[in-house]
């Protein structure tokens, strides 16, 4: 990897890859890090490690991503893995990889970190046992393992479902599955969206494959969930939750999975005071870019999920948007049937959330507040009463709240408690979350220890992945 | 594979690589290409991931994917990297961290 590149890629995932191989072919200096070991973003983690008789179990998309990502690590592409991004200060990127500080310089930065699952504070979330659903199938990619005991998978949308089949074809059967969504009848949503359900045709078929097929294995499926709760001592007990009739029912399990769809990483972009903005409907802070992903910082764009979430088959298109601009700006003609097909896919891709949107609402995290004894802040282990004493106390903001109740000042700097601060202050307070805002992050994006600080490799010494 | 403890995770359909081993708290843990060393440290069950410092509360993974800082552990000497982020090598020591025995280094040091 040399030391100065005409662009750097923050993310090997769809959106990164894509973007890197359009760059690639106008002939300018591309070099894409990512925190991971190999390429294939969330959606295709570990894709390479896998025999293809091996990702056939993890269903058809995961093939067709393996062999994108092959196809990346075959172009040329210089890329460090294991690298996570520090700080980055004008064009100059720090990043960390092996327990070096190394550095880049780059003329332009494209984000294209992905999401994160949607942080869903309820009682008991924080035992062990407990995780994200998406983070459960990121071990499955990765390791093909599956819980050893008994568990319950909890939550609402696409990806939980795709999970339980996932584990099914593994031989493994959850207990339930637990449907929290907020909208009772989803097939009269999709009434309302004929249309696009019918130019979704595919994915609407895999949606309703995965509903036959955990009916096929005869997993209970319970729709109407709500307060749920996780119980344990040492680590996870008993789920409790309550029926749609309102009575009360649990089931005892050593793990529970939950998943209440996913949201952008904003990490990197409000470190570099990207403005953002309050998606109310989506209750999370996504970039304000413009038509082509680029942010109000100049020259930075964000791409992919990290954008805004349209899913793995649209991170792509948002990427060859910003990688065509992007040649434009350095003085090359942008490919513009490229550009065109982009548009229509990512018009396409939209039409589709719109539905999921409607039709999948996250019932716990947007259905009732904060349950008291919920740990918002895993880190410092701050409860939402706690929080809820200091709004009453005045804290009117994230970074008040941090003040007052240390929720948001440990390890992971306000990743998984932000969203939900922001939602609990703006609901006690009455104020519009947009007005709460979200936490001030600032770098180094990882807490680095004295050694790494201490040790910044020189400009050109650099190691490839 | 584990020994006397009961894992987290049990391996499915893998037999197409090769195991080798690490060490979890001294013991040996069979684990996979792939896996990454929070994997590991599941594979070996038992006792709780991980002890916070605050309170000794019980903690494990929770987002697999570099964001939540739960599965903080000891590698090859070195405290406080993230499990799910490291991928597991032959021969790993890993060491679980058990609260304010995590050792003096544990925090950010900004
Ligand atoms: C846990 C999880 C599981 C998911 N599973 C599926 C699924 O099975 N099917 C599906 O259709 N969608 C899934 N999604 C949705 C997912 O977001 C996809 O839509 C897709 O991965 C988006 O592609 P992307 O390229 O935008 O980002 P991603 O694929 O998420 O790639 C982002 C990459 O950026 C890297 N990165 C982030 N921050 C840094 C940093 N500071 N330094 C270095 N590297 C960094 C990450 O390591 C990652 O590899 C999942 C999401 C999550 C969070
Ligand atoms: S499990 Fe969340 S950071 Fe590793």
């Amino acid at each position: 990897m040399t030391g100065m590149v005409d662009v750097a890629i923050i993310g090997a995932g769809p959106a990164g890859m894509a973007a890197a191989q359009a760059l690639h072919v106008h002939g300018l200096r591309v070099s894409v890090l990512d925190e991971r070991a190999g390429p294939g973003g969330n959606v295709h983690a570990a894709a390479l490690d896998h025999p293809p008789e091996g990702a056939a179990l993890l269903g058809r998309d995961y093939v067709r991503g393996a062999q994108a990502a092959r196809a990346f690590a075959q172009s040329g592409v210089p890329v460090a893995y294991g690298a996570s991004v520090s700080r980055i200060e004008g064009e100059t990127i720090h990043y960390l990889q092996h327990g070096r500080l190394r550095q880049i310089t780059a003329g332009r930065l494209m984000l294209a970190t992905g999401a994160i699952e949607r942080p869903v504070p309820f009682p008991g979330w924080h035992l062990p046992g407990v995780m994200g659903a998406g983070a459960f199938q990121l071990m499955l990619k990765q390791s093909r393992v599956v819980p050893a005991g008994g568990y319950v998978l909890c939550g609402t949308g696409p990806l939980v479902l795709l999970v339980a089949c996932q584990l099914l074809a593994l031989g493994s059967r959850p207990l339930a599955l637990l449907e929290t969504n907020a909208v009772a009848s989803p097939v009269r949503v999709g009434a309302a969206h004929l249309s696009t359900l019918a130019r979704n045709a595919g994915a609407v078929a895999k949606g309703l494959s995965y509903m036959a097929r955990l009916r096929l294995a005869g997993v209970p499926v319970i729709s109407g969930v709500t307060g749920v709760e996780a119980k344990g001592g040492e680590t996870l007990q008993s789920v409790h939750y309550r029926r749609r009739d309102g009575a009360t029912a649990s089931l005892d399990a050593g793990m529970l999975l939950f998943h209440e769809g996913v949201i952008p990483g904003t990490q990197l972009g409000l470190a570099l005071d990207c403005r953002h903005r309050w998606d109310s409907d989506q209750q999370c802070l996504v970039p304000v870019t413009d038509e082509w992903g680029e942010s109000s910082r100049a020259g930075t764009f964000i791409v992919g999920d990290a954008a805004g979430i349209l899913g793995a088959d649209a991170a792509p298109h948002s990427a060859m948007l910003a990688a065509q601009r992007i040649a434009q700006q350095l003085g090359h003609r942008p490919d513009a049937r490229a550009v065109a097909a982009a548009r229509r896919a990512l018009e396409q891709a939209s039409g589709f959330r719109r539905f999921l949107d409607a039709a999948y609402r996250p019932g716990v995290a947007f259905g009732t507040p904060i349950a008291d004894e919920a740990m918002i802040c895993r880190c410092e282990q701050v409860t939402a009463a706690t929080l809820r004493a200091a709004v009453r106390d005045g804290a009117r903001g994230p970074a008040q709240a941090k003040a007052f109740s240390r929720c948001g000042m440990g390890l992971c700097q306000g990743r998984i408690c932000g969203n939900a601060a922001t939602r609990l202050i703006a609901a006690d307070s009455g104020l519009d979350a947009a007005a709460v805002g979200g936490h001030h992050v600032r770098f180094p994006l990882k807490p680095l220890s004295l050694a790494e600080l201490a040790d910044e490799a020189p400009q050109t010494e650099q190691a490839d992945g | 594979m584990t020994g006397p403890a009961t894992p987290a995770l049990l391996r499915r359909a893998k037999a197409d690589t090769v195991a080798f081993m690490v060490t979890v708290d001294g013991l040996p843990v069979q684990v996979h290409p792939g896996d990454s060393v929070a994997v590991a440290v599941l594979c070996a069950g038992g006792k709780p991931y991980r002890r916070a410092v605050l309170g000794d509360a019980p903690r494990a993974p929770y987002c697999m994917m570099g964001a939540c800082f739960e599965c903080l552990v000891q590698v090859d000497g070195v405290p406080n990297r993230q499990g799910c982020l490291v991928p597991a090598r032959p021969g790993m020591r890993i060491v679980r961290q058990n609260g304010l025995n995590a050792g003096p280094q544990e925090g950010p040091a900004e």
